[in-house]
């Protein structure tokens, strides 16, 4: 005779209730392959946890987003922020795209040189800014984004001494909104700061001023901030050629574009709620094409859109270790990924997704990474069907910031494999080994 | 004559000290003189007293909540529809109006009816462009300023004297005497409802109501103004009378001509000692106490069915002045059974 | 293990807890093996039931059967015996 497929026998609660917010089951997504590989063999083939980036992905959200940006704007360049993602093999794909490079520290700086980005296409964004890492950007021709007033003068004393030119540009602080306003970085627009700041700059011989940056914060959900940034950085151009006769080259308006994650706290997913690039584009544009600048010297828009065009193409694969009942009945299950790899765990409600058809009996769920500590958790409520141990379960959307704010902790971070647009996987960050993490160890002899 | 006979799904069946205006739109629905009204109740818990009150719902269903998806939502209602042929769809919870908002087009070409406002108009009456609002359509609304962080809260003392209004973006209003209270609530608030917070001078009077309902080209079908005679903890009135108020109605047609509001609404405004009234929050459905409309002359829930089904509906201009609601909480006694059908088969 | 004779279990998996008042969902299989626990069959008679009839290896229903037998206690529906009486 044949047997009945099998279920888990499963008794749960009813909890009698008039409408909150938590919610009910609805039919479970289930992610069986990437890019068209099974879930299951990328885990076979490379191992759990591990993070899978789609080629495909990238480029065509990149592409959507430069068509989308040039249909409302007639130049528009990219630079590809180095710290949401700097992973070589992912930089590559973002400069053979035709983005330039958004760094913030020396190190992203030498990054971007060796994958062949020209000095000259190389934002220079961040508070930290040493002597050294300033001579070296000057040398290579870098746009500055001055940050404060002591980095001013100390451009103005190095490139006396250098005798050569410095190309910079002023990272701005302005209220566009957005909440909290970001006024820690750069110098504020509405007390006269950066005006200020743009005088002293031209009356210094060596430095050539071209451009304006600004970044209004981070998840940015309403476009029309980036509207209200925009307007305010066309009256400064048209300003600064008032007085000056100069048109600036360039209005940087940072990133922060939301991704399609969902925020803690928030309470519709963020696939919804979510501005398009087109919102951004049209809002961003308004401003400029209807301000007082010519037609003839609109300045190029620089994007360095980070979070918005990688965070989906990145995935985690993880696997169940265990299944288990709190003192309280609640469900809880361990997975072999932590917060360490998942960073952004801290902020978003990450969608976890089974990888095979399994029973459709949903229940109130923990997630537990595998850590030896009690912050370990990937999500504390999820409604989620039932799970074996073994069991592979994709964490979607964790293709920013992750791996590069991933904490080496207690074992060896996972192999990184990009799938390219063959529909190959090839490991683009192997994992690491006692040799790998001891290499810069020092043990003095006794 | 012979009535039309349609089939209604309705959400916010809870009757609770919270109420949602689900069961008195279906009553409002039941008299009507035109329509044979079927109705689909569409619960989102077992313990929505709608789901136990007899001879109010022919069928019920439960749907999911849109936090996990409007699509989930939306799927579930077609469901339902191909069961049942649901031919107007009222939503009554705020949380869900952007999901049917959303999908507003893809119900209808499958045949299910709504009359909501558009996405636009439903976005810039919300709480923190207030005073954009206010200038766009002149309206008089408090100042008020958005706080993006606490220590804003200290250029708030050289602008408003106190008493003042800190308020979520979507839900809660302190009312605050001193520095202190305003921290205390700002914590409050900001850890709920996340910023900005909302900073309102407070303007003093007595709160009028005004129930409406604006047929998307700029004019009021029905309007009915009303002062909340008690309000209970969470806010919410008990007891109400109908006002012969001529300033209020003006205010409401003006602003429904201008915004071209579609759809039910609930304006609540401040009326001042010297006659001002001061517009404080645009509620874009139709409030729990609509049914004071409905008693005393202007049948709210009725016209927006007929004009969600394209059918002409003539301006309503007469109601019975001082007609008063007084709510009530009754204790029904119901079996096991429902809840446990509700709860494992999710339909009754 | 004995199911308390305050509990109605119903044929749709509902099942209610006289006692204290509360309410709970079974799925199908749920159902059967309770109604088994109800009719005083001991586990070795629900595991050849099951694995008779399912497509299930021995250790993993045996694995599940006590998680779900834990859950029952939790709730409440079965006799409490002191947990800390090693016998």
């Amino acid at each position: 005779m044949e047997k009945l497929n099998y279920e888990k026998p499963i008794i749960s609660k009813i909890t009698a209730g008039v409408p909150n917010k938590f919610g009910l089951s609805t039919k479970q997504r289930i992610i069986a392959e990437i890019d068209s590989i099974p879930v299951a063999k990328l885990a076979d083939e490379f191992g759990s946890p591990l993070f899978v980036f789609s080629e495909k992905t990238i480029r065509e959200t990149y592409n959507k987003a430069k068509q989308t940006f040039e249909t409302h704007y007639p130049k528009v360049q990219f630079a590809w922020s180095y710290k949401t993602n700097y992973l070589d093999a992912i930089c590559s794909i973002f400069h053979d795209e035709g983005s330039w490079a958004e760094v913030v520290s020396v190190f992203e700086f030498e990054k971007a040189l060796s994958l062949g980005v020209k000095g000259s296409n190389i934002l220079y964004n961040g508070p930290e800014k040493s002597e050294e890492n300033l001579k070296l950007a000057i040398n290579h021709n870098a746009c500055i984004h001055i940050d404060h007033f002591d980095e001013l003068y100390l451009l103005i004393k190095i490139t006396q001494e250098m005798n050569k030119k410095a190309r910079v540009a002023i990272r701005v602080n302005l209220d566009a909104g957005i909440y909290p306003m970001w006024d820690r970085f750069g110098f504020n627009y509405e007390n006269g700061e950066a005006w200020s700041a743009i005088n002293r700059i031209m009356l210094a011989d060596n430095l050539e001023l071209i451009g304006l940056h600004t970044h209004i914060g981070t998840y940015i959900m309403s476009a029309l901030g980036y509207g209200i940034a925009a307007t305010k950085f066309s009256s400064l151009m048209v300003g600064i050629h008032r007085k000056f006769n100069l048109w600036l080259k360039y209005i940087d308006l940072g990133g922060g574009f939301a991704s399609k994650n969902t925020l803690k706290g928030a309470y519709m997913p963020g696939s919804e709620t979510c501005p398009t690039f087109d919102d951004y584009a049209k809002a961003i544009s308004n401003a400029i094409i209807t301000s007082e600048i010519p037609h003839e010297n609109l300045p190029i828009l620089f994007l360095e859109t980070g979070r918005a065009l990688i965070d989906d193409a990145g995935y985690l694969i993880t696997s169940v270790l265990a299944n288990k009942r709190s003192t309280t009945g609640r469900r809880t299950i361990v997975i072999d990924a932590g917060v360490n790899l998942l960073f952004t765990s801290f902020w978003y409600n990450l969608g976890v997704f089974p990888s095979r058809e399994i029973s459709d009996l949903m229940e109130d769920t923990t997630i537990y990474g595998p850590l030896c500590m009690n912050i370990d958790v990937i999500r504390d409520a999820i409604n989620f069907p039932q799970v074996k141990t073994g069991d592979r379960l994709v964490i979607e959307r964790v293709g920013a910031y992750n791996v590069t704010q991933w904490m080496q902790f207690i074992t060896y971070r996972p192999n990184v494999v990009l799938i390219d647009l063959e529909g190959k996987a090839h490991i683009i960050k192997k994992k690491e080994s006692l040799e790998t993490l001891r290499v810069n160890e020092f043990n003095p002899k006794r | 004559m012979i009535k039309q006979k349609i089939t209604l799904a309705v959400t916010g069946l809870n009757n609770t000290d919270n109420p949602g205006p689900g069961v008195p739109v279906i009553r409002g629905a039941k008299d009507s003189e035109e329509l044979e009204v079927r109705v689909i109740g569409l619960v989102y818990e077992n313990l929505e007293p709608g789901i136990y009150m007899e001879n109010l719902c022919d069928r019920i269903f439960q749907i999911p909540y849109p936090s996990s998806g409007s699509e989930g939502l939306i799927e579930r209602v077609e469901q339902i529809h191909q069961q049942e042929k649901i031919d107007v769809l009222i939503p009554n919870f705020d949380a869900e109006l952007f999901s049917f908002m959303k999908y507003e087009k893809r119900l209808a070409e499958k045949g299910i009816r709504t009359f909501l406002p558009t996405l636009e108009q439903f976005q810039e009456r919300e709480k923190d462009k207030l005073p954009e609002y206010g200038e766009k359509y002149g309206v008089k609304v408090p100042d008020s300023i958005n706080l993006g962080s606490l220590h804003q809260l200290n250029e708030v003392a050289s602008k408003f004297d106190y008493p003042i209004m800190i308020k979520g973006q979507f839900y809660d209003a302190y009312k605050c005497f001193n520095i202190e209270q305003a921290i205390y609530a700002f914590h409050k608030v900001a850890s709920k409802w996340g910023l900005p917070v909302i900073v309102q001078e407070f303007v003093s009077g007595t709160e009028v109501n005004v129930v409406a309902l604006g047929d998307g080209s700029g004019t009021t079908i029905a309007a009915v103004p009303m002062r909340k005679q008690y309000i209970t903890e969470k806010g919410k009135a008990w007891g109400g009378i109908t006002l012969a108020d001529e300033k209020m109605l003006e205010l409401t047609r003006v602003l429904i001509q201008k915004t071209k509001w579609k759809g039910g609404m609930e304006l609540e405004l401040i009326k001042t000692s010297s006659s001002d009234y001061y517009l404080i929050e645009i509620n874009p459905r139709i409030p729990a106490w609509v049914y004071l409309a409905v008693g005393s002359g202007q049948n709210i829930p009725e016209a927006l069915i007929k004009l969600a089904l394209g059918m002409e509906v003539k301006p309503m201009k007469e109601y019975k002045i001082g007609k008063m609601f007084v709510r009530y909480s009754y204790d029904m006694i119901v079996d096991l059974e429902r809840f446990a059908a509700i709860s494992i088969n999710k339909e009754i | 293990m004995q199911i308390l004779e305050e509990i109605k279990i119903s044929d749709n998996g509902f099942v209610f807890n006289a006692l204290t008042g509360e309410s709970f969902s079974l799925n199908p299989i749920g159902l059967e093996i309770i109604k088994m626990i109800a009719a005083n069959s001991d586990f070795d008679e629900i595991r050849k039931t099951i694995l008779d009839k399912y497509d299930v290896d021995d250790l993993s229903f045996e694995k599940d059967f006590y998680e779900f037998s834990t859950m029952l206690k939790h709730y409440q529906l079965t006799q409490q015996n002191n947990p800390l009486n090693f016998v």
